[in-house]
């Protein structure tokens, strides 16, 4: 059974679930396939059992919306991620405006992701080429990342080490860093994938094991201590994968949504497809897994959909 | 073909931040079938598009917004686009004359430098007319909405028409918004919007078709690198349709509007009165073709011609025929969606407005039907590919690493087979005499002179193992094993090598063929082995079974230090590094002059922390072998986690200077044979790895001057600070 709200006008970008209830998420969209016009930020309830999605409150942009990431160390902070360059986060027990904006980049923001362990820091990457770490109480940039050399896509932090993490880009890369680096020059690069690497997300059990997906429409996983080559390969497939994220509950799954207008879910163990979902008309962006409820995902897709469903939970 | 990427390929200069082309960035992109110079033209052409478009949108917007502030009053929903359209419709009728003054005095003002002024003005008068008449053919008709921080987040800005202008400008100009923006910053807008003036009068007197155009032709682009995907969805794409619409020049990008083209505007006024619809469009076209397609023969795709094709790859044939004219070809929408009943169902590839020779083209080359039968082959062979593809997980496929490259040029080459047999023995007795690239290059004449010297390939792998060039000992194994394959050293130490690569189902695979090989242990290993191979968990369980066994069989003290390092490698693979460390403490109880084994050793406790105990191991490997530089550069790992950063700093340079002491041997020797040094590849490996490391100690004890020097890898620099 799954679960279906229309974020109507609007083509789903992101889509994730809150980090304190389990009946909270919110998706990024853009109208006009993210080419020209508004976004806008959707919050729904989502009813448990996957009975239902409800539209909780929606606040409206001058700019397409690309990304949000959920603030780890307030309920109610989403920050969103805006082809205008700039960041804002919105309070969802407010209406109308968002509490905080920050304009540094100069072109599209297409990923913002928040430290989970150092709960009081967020990255943001855009095409400019840079990264930024910012803290929601500063009005600048704590850091600025500028080492990729074309647009960076997305980012995504260490689950065990507060300081690291790894972004991916334009220019076929993925680079390890530290925010501590007083040069604030990669630790790594991590070359191999053939074509612009469009996501990546780390392991959340196996502190030195990445995933990337990119538009050489094949799916890397790779080993940080190991900066030559990847660990495994999945692919190619007939169209590349625009977002990847490994299971909050196993070290074994990763799930995937992409430009074949469906979403997967895959062991990565022998690269076995173990769950599809194909009810979206359209390219799928957005994809969470529920930190709370095994196998519950949540996607978002350019059809103006966003879907609630239960995944078998497979060990 | 091309996809929606190599349009805007090169990052940080593609053109306006436009979310077009940034749209272009994130489809797909399929290299075997890209064709150079296409490719690299539609990417010019894409970006010159957006370009003008941009600039006339900006120009629009500016005049749009400055109507929209004068005529909007304060606290209208900017997303209420009835008012706004309103608002416009009647700004449309009388020139908002205040506001247009300010500007242009400001605007005055900021170009009194260039003295250009007046004939700006002019233009400015000139294109804001024109906007006010409605005689633009794009925008005339749009709405447009004011930005959210002129009546939101911004609401307190003093209403400065100039700045509010610039607002919407900012948005396809990269110009600063004006929430951040600066007094004194206002001095680059002249800069910028004496182009867009001069483009806005280019527009107005070449009309707005060719960047039109070269939209279409994108759009096209995108559509041809779907062509080949039988995913049904494609066809009721919404997205797909919209592209279709750009491809056909039926609609355009117009502000931040999808918009109707005048094209469209007038076919659909032909056909179905005024109701712009792209779906009468669009259905009135598939009617026609589907008439045609009837028309002509249907099935039959599979031709010798093109059985062919299929062989190398399909899609790239069907992709290469598309690839002239595809700005025509199009994907239609489903045949059964549309009036026209049909027998059966013909075709996913529908093709509209053809031109002659497009169709001559496609006929020639393949029937544009495919039949169910034809389907059925596709999808069978895309289910293959995807099945082969899994294999590839884990496995070390690159084919590099089955060829040894040799350095280019080696002094030992020319030595008698006798005298250079003797050399590396001599090498091998001492090891701490001879450098490691000069034994490696020793041992490369060596199996040169003599290609089948299967103990000497071996020689040379392990060797480059020991340099850290997992690839070529690769390489050397292969070749050993190729040569040997009973030869267990080999199997074992390419399960290692697999094993520091990555390639984990290659390691296990190598690691079983050791014990199947072996003369004690091969009674373990049961018929169906490969059944047990079939997937990684089994795998992993049953090669480590089958090792935990051949343990067993030697109870007591009496263990095999072999079955203990393969076991010790087998417990890395699968992060189980405590159980790792007890393998490895065996092995070494009986082979405790094992430098590389202390190594490993220690590297497995530094795995799980214990950096005391790793450094001691290291400590045992390097007073086995001094110069045993990945030791030294493990120990000053283990010395920078624990903290003490002058050790990890003096481990680095030891490492260094071992390494540059190996070069300069190497160098001397090759210039003492009439060399060039550069066609060798003494082991620098590591080198810029450990100047990493160096650096980062140097910082933390506060030597930002060394640290420099690393940079430019000055060793000397150190020397009055450290000693090495």
């Amino acid at each position: 059974m799954t679960a279906k709200h229309r974020t109507t006008g609007f083509k789903g970008y992101s889509v994730q679930f809150s980090p304190f209830s389990d009946q909270l998420l919110a998706a990024a969209t853009s109208a006009n396939f993210g080419l020209v016009g508004n976004g806008r930020l959707s919050i729904l309830n989502a009813l448990p059992g996957t009975e239902g999605l409800a539209p909780r409150q929606q606040y409206d942009t001058q700019d397409g919306l690309f990304d949000l990431s959920w603030n780890e160390a307030h309920e109610n902070q989403i920050a969103t991620a805006s082809g205008d360059g700039s960041i804002k986060l919105w309070d969802i027990t407010l209406n109308g405006l968002p509490v905080a904006r920050w304009h540094e980049h100069k072109r599209e923001v297409m990923g913002i992701e928040w430290n989970y362990i150092a709960k009081s820091t967020f990255l943001s990457s855009s095409w400019d080429g840079s990264v930024k770490l910012w803290n929601p109480a500063i009005p600048q940039s704590l850091r600025t990342f500028n080492e990729h050399t074309g647009c960076v896509y997305a980012s995504t932090w260490s689950p065990s080490q507060s300081d690291q993490f790894a972004t991916c880009g334009e220019d076929k890369t993925i680079k390890l860093w530290s925010v501590n680096e007083p040069n604030g020059k990669s630790l790594a690069t991590f070359g191999g994938h053939n074509d612009q690497v469009l996501s990546l997300d780390w392991n959340k059990y196996i502190p030195e094991q990445l995933v990337t997906s990119s538009v050489d429409r094949t799916i890397k996983i790779w080993d940080i201590r190991n900066p030559r080559g990847q660990v495994a390969m999945f692919g190619p497939f007939e169209f590349s994968v625009r977002r990847v994220k490994f299971s909050p509950f196993s070290p074994n799954f990763i799930a995937t949504a992409g430009y074949d207008m469906s979403a997967s879910v895959w062991d990565v163990r022998n690269g076995a497809v173990v769950y599809v979902h194909d009810l979206h008309k359209e390219f799928v962006f957005g994809i969470d897994w529920s930190l709370f409820h095994p196998g519950l995902m949540a996607t978002c897709s350019w059809d103006e959909q966003v879907h609630l469903f239960q995944v078998p939970v497979v060990k | 073909m091309s996809g929606f990427s190599d349009l805007v390929g090169a990052g940080a200069d593609c053109g306006p931040g436009n979310g077009m082309s940034g749209l272009m960035k994130q489809f797909d992109r399929d290299h075997s079938l890209e064709q150079a110079t296409q490719a690299s033209t539609s990417k010019q052409a894409f970006r010159q598009t957006f370009r003008q478009t941009t600039a006339a949108t900006a120009s629009n917007a500016t005049t749009g917004a400055l109507m929209a502030q004068t005529r909007t009053p304060q606290g209208l929903n900017p997303f209420n686009f009835a008012e706004m359209h309103r608002e416009l419709g009647g700004s449309r009728v009388r020139p908002p004359m205040a506001p247009q003054a300010a500007w242009a005095a400001d605007f005055a003002q900021h170009q009194m430098a260039n003295g250009s002024h007046a004939d700006l003005e002019r233009a400015f008068t000139q294109a804001s007319s024109g906007r006010v008449q409605g005689s633009h053919p794009v925008w005339a008709d749009q709405p447009r909405h004011t930005n959210t921080q002129m009546s939101g987040v911004a609401a307190s800005m003093p209403p400065n028409p100039m700045a509010l202008a610039f607002n919407d400008t900012r948005m396809h100009s990269m110009m600063p918004g004006p929430g951040l923006m600066q007094p004194g910053m206002a001095a680059g807008y002249p800069m910028q919007f004496q182009p867009l003036q001069q483009q806005q009068q280019q527009q107005e007197q070449q009309g707005v078709s060719r960047q039109d155009g070269d939209l279409a032709k994108t759009a096209a682009q995108i559509l041809g690198s779907v062509s080949d995907s039988a995913n049904p969805k494609l066809k009721d794409s919404e997205f797909f349709s919209l592209m279709r619409q750009l491809a056909d020049g039926k609609a355009t990008v117009a502000g931040d509007q999808v918009v109707a083209s005048d094209k469209a505007r007038q076919d659909s006024a032909q056909t179905i009165g005024n109701e712009p619809t792209w779906a009468t469009e669009f259905e009135k076209r598939a009617d026609e073709l589907i008439a045609r397609e009837n028309a002509s023969q249907d099935g039959g795709l599979f031709s010798p011609e093109l059985a062919r094709g299929l062989e190398r790859n399909w899609a790239e044939e069907f992709e290469d025929t598309l690839d002239g004219p595809l700005k025509e070809s199009t994907v239609s929408g489903d045949p059964r969606k549309t009036d026209v009943q049909l027998e059966q169902p013909t075709s996913d590839y529908v093709h509209g407005e053809a031109s002659s020779d497009w169709l001559e083209q496609f006929k020639d080359n393949i029937q544009p039907m495919l039949n169910q039968h034809d389907r059925e082959w596709l999808d069978t062979q895309k289910e293959w590919e995807s099945l082969t593809s899994l294999e590839t997980s884990h496995r070390a496929v690159d084919p590099e690493l089955s060829v040894y490259h040799f350095q280019r040029a080696n002094y030992y080459e020319g030595m008698e087979p006798a005298a250079l047999a003797d050399t590396i023995q001599h090498m091998r007795q001492n090891p701490e005499a001879a450098s490691l690239g000069d034994t490696i290059m020793a041992m490369e004449a060596a199996v040169i002179q003599s290609p089948q010297d299967a103990a000497m390939w071996l020689r040379l792998g392990l060797k480059q193992q020991e340099n850290e060039q997992e690839q070529a000992a690769v390489a050397a194994l292969r070749k050993a094993i190729s040569l040997d394959p009973e030869s267990l050293d080999a199997h074992l130490a390419l399960g290692v090598s697999y094993t520091n690569e990555g390639y984990q189902a290659d390691a296990y695979d190598e690691l079983h063929e050791w014990i199947a090989r072996h003369p004690r242990y091969k009674s373990l290993v049961p018929e169906s082995a490969s059944a047990n191979m079939s997937n990684s968990d089994a795998r992993k369980g049953y090669v480590q079974d089958l090792f935990i066994r051949a343990a067993r069989m030697s109870p007591g003290q009496d263990w095999d230090a072999d079955v203990q390092v393969a076991l010790g490698v087998l417990f890395n693979i699968s992060t189980e590094y405590d159980k790792a460390v007890d393998c490895f403490k065996a092995a070494l109880s009986k082979r405790p002059d094992d430098y590389i084994l202390w190594n490993r050793l220690g590297a497995t406790q530094a795995h799980v922390g214990s950096n005391k105990e790793a450094t001691a191991a290291y400590f045992r490997a390097l007073e086995l072998h001094p110069s045993f530089i990945r030791a030294r550069y493990n120990m000053s790992l283990a010395s920078t986690n624990m903290g003490q950063h002058r050790e990890a700093a003096e481990n680095c340079l030891i490492a260094l200077s071992l390494q540059q002491r190996d070069m300069d041997a190497v160098d001397s020797k090759g210039k003492a044979a009439n060399m060039d040094a550069a066609h060798m590849m003494p082991a620098r490996g590591m080198s810029a790895t450990i100047w990493n490391a160096l650096q980062l100690s140097m910082y933390m004890l506060g030597e930002p001057k060394l640290a420099e020097a690393c940079e430019r890898q000055d060793l000397d620099a150190f020397r009055t600070k450290f000693e090495f």
